[in-house]
């Protein structure tokens, strides 16, 4: 038999797993992105916010009427799997688009002679959120209940002004004056 | 005659491995490398030898085995924490950077546990063996935590790791973790886990050797180049702004959750 104190534990260290699960493993997406060696300048800017325009029909559901009229019940109800399952994609791609960000953030932290507590702790908050956030959308998402529109499209324009940033920032890490010359390779 | 080969044969072994180790490791240019490394390799092969020269002239269960196998730890140890500095300073030397931001964490960390460990060390001090084992696990689950944290740092920054330091680094994180873990989950039942308890005991050691074997096995190349730094400008230009569009990213998906 069990006593309490170990029950406890044990129950503790679960939700720590679950939680800290939760918030640093990587996205899928995020994962699949890092497997990538070096990503270019065509992995920052946001693809994914191309095909809003698309994506419209899918969540407003505009249609709705004409399909069910068109088509047989079976069929239609494939074709809201289907536009589903694009919105699903969509939204993996929109989290490539924030691992491309993310990463390159990370490299100019790193190759940075000065960072700030300040800006690298609130990055690392906002990417946990981020991640947490992100999987209740797919959540919410498998659970049959459709996302708002809107809201959506405010996501894309986000991303996509930050990744079109990004990439006018890109330019300069080529051209700009490096901080102190060239170190020789070290050999102590 | 038989019987006390029998019980020397095995330290004499480890102790010819642990030396041929640190022959390979200098010839190799570990010293170059990782200097505190090299000299913790040797420091293993010292003490071994005034542990086998001990054992030798006074027997297993003489005091003078005992105050040679103690007082000889306790300097390993101290290298094993110093070799953690090492490691984190020749793998974020070249990022300046970031390694001013987490030496300050990593420095907390590492001075808040092994404080611990010292304090239950103190609370130990009615035996020598208590007070060195108590100190030995503090120190320990010091090393383990801070150097998991400073590699996590690195994986973080996307700070380029190479063989050598990750192989030091994993025989490190092993030898550590088993101390830890027997220290912490087995010791309250070691009669029931006897042979288990003492067989990972002793061979952790000679497996994180064994890592560190591999290590050192080819001759140890210099280090890579060091990337050229960006202007500090081109930091505190883009990372507000970045900060500040993920901050929005954050707002509107959470607008669609609601």
């Amino acid at each position: 038999m069990m006593s309490g104190p170990i029950l406890l534990a044990i129950i503790s260290v679960g939700c720590l797993i679950v939680g800290m699960g939760l918030l640093l493993r990587p996205l899928k997406a995020e994962a699949e992105f890092y497997r990538r060696q070096s990503p270019n300048l065509e992995d920052v800017s946001a693809r994914h916010f191309r095909y809003l325009a698309q994506l419209r029909n899918v969540l407003t559901d505009q249609d709705r009427a004409f399909v069910d009229r068109r088509l047989s019940s079976s069929s239609a109800a494939r074709l809201r799997t289907e536009r589903k399952a694009a919105l699903h994609k969509y939204l993996v791609g929109i989290v490539q688009d924030f691992a491309a960000v993310d990463r390159l953030a990370r490299e100019v932290a790193s190759l940075s002679p000065r960072v700030e507590h300040r800006h690298e702790s609130e990055r690392l908050y906002l990417e946990l959120r981020f991640r947490i956030l992100y999987r209740l959308a797919l959540l919410r998402l498998s659970t049959g209940t459709n996302l708002p529109f809107e809201a959506v499209a405010r996501l894309t324009e986000i991303v996509g002004t930050l990744s079109r940033e990004v990439e006018a920032m890109m330019t300069p890490p080529q051209t700009l004056a490096p901080d102190q010359p060239t170190r020789r390779p070290s050999h102590s | 005659m038989s019987s006390e080969w029998h019980t020397l044969i095995w330290p004499l072994a480890g102790s010819l491995f642990d030396a041929a180790v640190a022959v390979i490791a200098l010839r190799h240019g570990l010293l170059r490398r990782l200097p505190l490394f090299a000299v913790y390799l040797a420091s293993i092969a010292l003490a071994d030898f005034i542990r086998l020269s001990s054992l030798i002239s006074a027997g297993f269960s003489s005091h003078f085995y005992f105050w040679s196998y103690w007082v000889t730890q306790v300097p390993l140890l101290i290298l094993r924490g110093l070799i953690v500095a090492e490691i984190c300073r020749v793998a974020f030397s070249k990022h300046s950077g970031v390694w001013k931001m987490c030496r300050v964490i990593l420095g907390i960390v590492a001075v808040v546990l092994c404080s611990h460990a010292v304090v239950a060390a103190w609370n130990n001090q009615h035996h020598v063996r208590a007070f060195v084992a108590a100190l030995e696990r503090g120190l320990e689950f010091a090393i383990l935590v801070t150097l998991v944290l400073a590699l996590a740092f690195m994986r973080y920054y996307l700070i380029p790791i190479d063989r050598l330091t990750a192989l030091v680094s994993a025989g490190l994180i092993f030898y550590s973790a088993v101390q830890v873990i027997n220290n912490e989950f087995l010791f309250n039942h070691r009669h029931a886990f006897d042979p288990i308890y003492s067989a990972i005991v002793v061979n952790s050691f000679v497996i994180s050797m064994l890592i560190w074997l591999v290590a050192v096995w080819r001759p140890i190349p210099a280090q890579a180049p060091a990337p050229v730094l960006l202007h500090a400008r081109a930091y505190d230009d883009m990372m507000p702004e970045m900060n500040l569009r993920l901050r929005q990213l954050n707002d509107r998906l959470l607008e669609l959750l609601r």
